[in-house]
């Protein structure tokens, strides 16, 4: 899964290819390990309830669905009306357009999405996009959702789009990945500020449960724009990488630039960019262990020190540092193709770093703190892994 | 050249087949040597029978660097005592200025005659047989004679001695076929197996029993980091933090021998050395240790050969 997530995020070239190799790979899983439960989804996601896209804000009108909720088959298409979205003055609605489920050996119920469009309040479409729909199948299940939300910023608002599959049976996971995309007002027309941005993991504070349907930026990134913190599963830890959303110019770039000379005028030493760390929740220390904690991040662990981790050991997760990568995706779309699940998403972007790079983390234990870094390390302090 | 003493020691003796043997060590002492490990070395080792002829002689080269011999060459002998055979089994352990150390062994003893007893003589065992195939003593086979039922084994002829090897934190008590059908030495194992890198069946590094003097560290505490495989070099690394009170049981080891040959003497190098402990009694905490780092951790630090 890993693995996966940093060529898709190295090279946009190869996305289609490293999507279809990893719906292969989670296929695959599947004949060698136990079946997910079919209670176990995407969060805040059930095959039931496809999609949080009829939850409203008390400032914003009513959601007007005119779909049938359900009853679909596999024929026949209904629509999913939400919103009105009210950006900039101008009102938006987005369309879904949904088919009922393949039920595969898991028997899944519930609908799966096969376009997405935003409309103006006249009805003409300002953007669309279309999400393959799996043939009859006795094995697998596969599910495409969509969720919009308000992206209220300081200096900006727009839209916030959720795109996410869920593909059953398969393995749980720690984290699920997604495409994040964000749409707003330049040069007074709607328009995607980039390509779907695909993650593992969410925006930092998504409500899965979809309590409201706005969400608030992390706060104003300079006079025209707004962070957007996405919370990204490292495969043992979750690191926040901030985007600033730019309202003016309509772009997404990095508020944490990780090229060399970025990193030049950090230390002149060419150090990899550090970003901020979540507490994990569900360590897990069996017995009395220890980690080797280096003075810096680097190639050279000079001065490591091997320090003992009980299991009652304070322990804080302080930073992270690993050359992340920030990769727009394709601004003209999709190409369009629509034979396989991920073809839809063959246009995103992604963050992300290549599989040579190495991931420190920052810790705190018992008062000593020190840099730790890789697989042995990572396992020994109790963080979760990708099974 | 400073002026240097002769020492003598005779050791034994050691009867094989109603023959006495005694091994005969002539030294070179340099009186007043600082360095007491750098004092002596041997000169000459003489194998002699009951009558006093000389059997096998061999000459060691040795020069002084100021107040010290370059080196210091030892010898000791033990008699191997086997269901079939019996020897002389004489240990060399060279030892450099520098640190280094080298082991080297003979063995001597009757080839044996088969059948006719007047056919047997004594002689070196020396060069390992190419295409080593492996001592097995467990296969037997019983002869019906004249003089009653003999047990002799069966093809390969030989029999299995434990060579103790200092790795250089522990003993290792390498297997040793004896052939005394044809008065060769042997490796007393192989071992074959499809775990590790390479694919399909292929040589693995054998284990072996170990001696091992433990010396606890002075550390309050130190760190083991185990891989918690069946084999070496398998399984998923452990982190194990260990205080004086940690029992420590050291299991095996497990090594890849290189066998050679220096003159006469019988040499062997060890790669890929690993050593199999468990922690406080635990299952859990049973695993294969590899570095200096790691066996220093459970008392096992580099150091010459204890004696």
């Amino acid at each position: 899964m890993r693995i996966w997530l940093f060529v898709v995020m190295s090279l946009l070239a190869v996305l289609a290819m490293a999507v279809g190799w990893r719906m292969s790979q989670t296929r695959a899983s599947w004949q060698t390990n136990q079946p997910r439960a079919t209670q176990e989804k995407l969060p805040g996601q059930s095959a039931e309830q496809p999609a949080n896209v009829q939850q409203q804000s008390p400032s914003q009108p009513p959601a007007q669905d005119t779909g049938a909720p359900s009853g679909a088959t596999e024929g026949k298409e209904t629509e999913r009306h939400v919103g009105p979205f009210s950006i900039s003055g101008s009102d938006y609605t987005v369309v879904l357009h949904n088919k009922k489920r393949q039920p595969g050996s898991t028997e899944e119920s519930g609908e799966t999405v096969v376009a997405m469009e935003i409309r103006d309040a006249a009805g003409a479409i300002e953007y669309q996009r279309k999400f393959p729909y799996q043939g009859a199948n006795d094995t697998f299940s596969d599910a495409w959702f969509v969720d919009v939300r308000i992206l209220a910023g300081t200096n900006g608002t727009g839209l916030l789009v959720s795109y996410s599959y869920d593909t059953e049976p398969s393995a749980p996971q720690a984290e699920y990945d997604g495409w994040w995309q964000v749409f707003g007002i330049a040069d007074g027309k709607l328009k995607p500020f980039s390509a779907p941005i695909s993650i593992m993991g969410q925006v930092v504070g998504w409500d899965d449960a979809g309590k409201s349907n706005i969400y608030k930026s992390a706060g104003p990134l300079g006079p025209r724009g707004d962070t957007l913190q996405f919370k990204i599963w490292t495969g043992h830890f979750r690191m926040i990488y901030p985007v600033r959303v730019d309202w003016a110019e309509g772009k997404m770039t990095p508020a944490q630039p990780c090229d060399e000379q970025a990193a030049k005028n950090i230390s002149g030493e060419l150090p990899s960019c550090q970003y901020k760390v979540l507490p994990e929740d569900d360590r897990q220390i069996g017995n009395t262990t220890f980690v080797t904690l280096c003075t810096r991040p680097g190639e050279k662990c000079e001065n490591s020190e091997k320090v003992v981790v009980k299991t009652n050991s304070k322990v804080e997760l302080l930073v992270a540092q690993v050359k992340a990568r920030w990769n727009e995706g394709v601004a003209t779309g999709p190409s369009g193709k629509s034979a396989k699940l991920m073809d839809a998403m063959d246009d995103a972007g992604g963050i992300g770093w290549a599989q040579n790079e190495e991931l420190w983390l920052k810790a705190r234990i018992d008062g000593k703190e020190g840099w730790m870094h890789g697989e042995e390390d990572f396992n020994a302090f109790g963080l979760p892994h990708d099974q | 050249m400073p002026q240097l003493e002769d020492v003598e020691q005779r050791l034994g003796p050691f009867s094989l087949k109603d023959e006495n043997f005694t091994v005969v060590l002539h030294e070179k002492r340099l009186p007043g040597a600082p360095d007491p490990l750098f004092s002596q070395t041997l000169g000459t080792l003489e194998v002699l029978d009951g009558k006093g002829v000389v059997h096998y002689q061999r000459i060691f080269k040795f020069a002084v660097e100021g107040e010290r011999f370059e080196r210091s060459l030892t010898a000791s002998v033990r008699l191997l005592s086997g269901k079939y055979f019996t020897g002389l089994l004489i240990s060399y352990r060279l030892r450099l200025a520098s640190g280094e150390n080298a082991e080297a062994w003979q063995v001597f003893g009757y080839q044996d005659g088969r059948y006719k007893a007047q056919d047997a003589r004594f002689r070196i065992f020396d060069k390992p047989l190419r295409g080593e195939y492996g001592a097995n003593t467990s296969t037997e086979m019983r002869l019906v004679t004249p003089n009653g039922v003999v047990t002799k084994p069966i093809v390969p002829e030989g029999e299995i001695f434990e060579f103790r090897v200092w790795t250089g934190n522990f003993y290792l008590l390498l297997p040793v076929g004896v052939d005394f059908a044809n008065g060769k030495l042997r490796r007393g194992m192989r071992c074959a197996g499809t775990g590790g890198a390479k694919p399909g069946m292929h040589e693995i590094g054998c284990d072996m029993r170990v001696e091992a003097e433990r010396k606890p560290p002075e550390a309050e505490t130190t760190f083991l980091r185990l891989l918690n495989g069946f084999e070496p070099d398998q399984g998923e690394p452990l982190h194990v933090v260990l205080d004086k009170n940690s029992k420590v049981e050291i299991l095996k080891a497990n090594a890849f021998v290189d066998w050679g040959l220096s003159g006469d003497l019988m040499q062997v190098a060890l790669h890929d050395l690993w050593l199999q402990v468990q922690i406080d009694g635990d299952d859990q905490k049973r695993g294969w240790i590899h570095t200096n780092e790691d066996f220093a951790a459970v008392g096992l630090p580099a150091r010459r050969a204890a004696p």
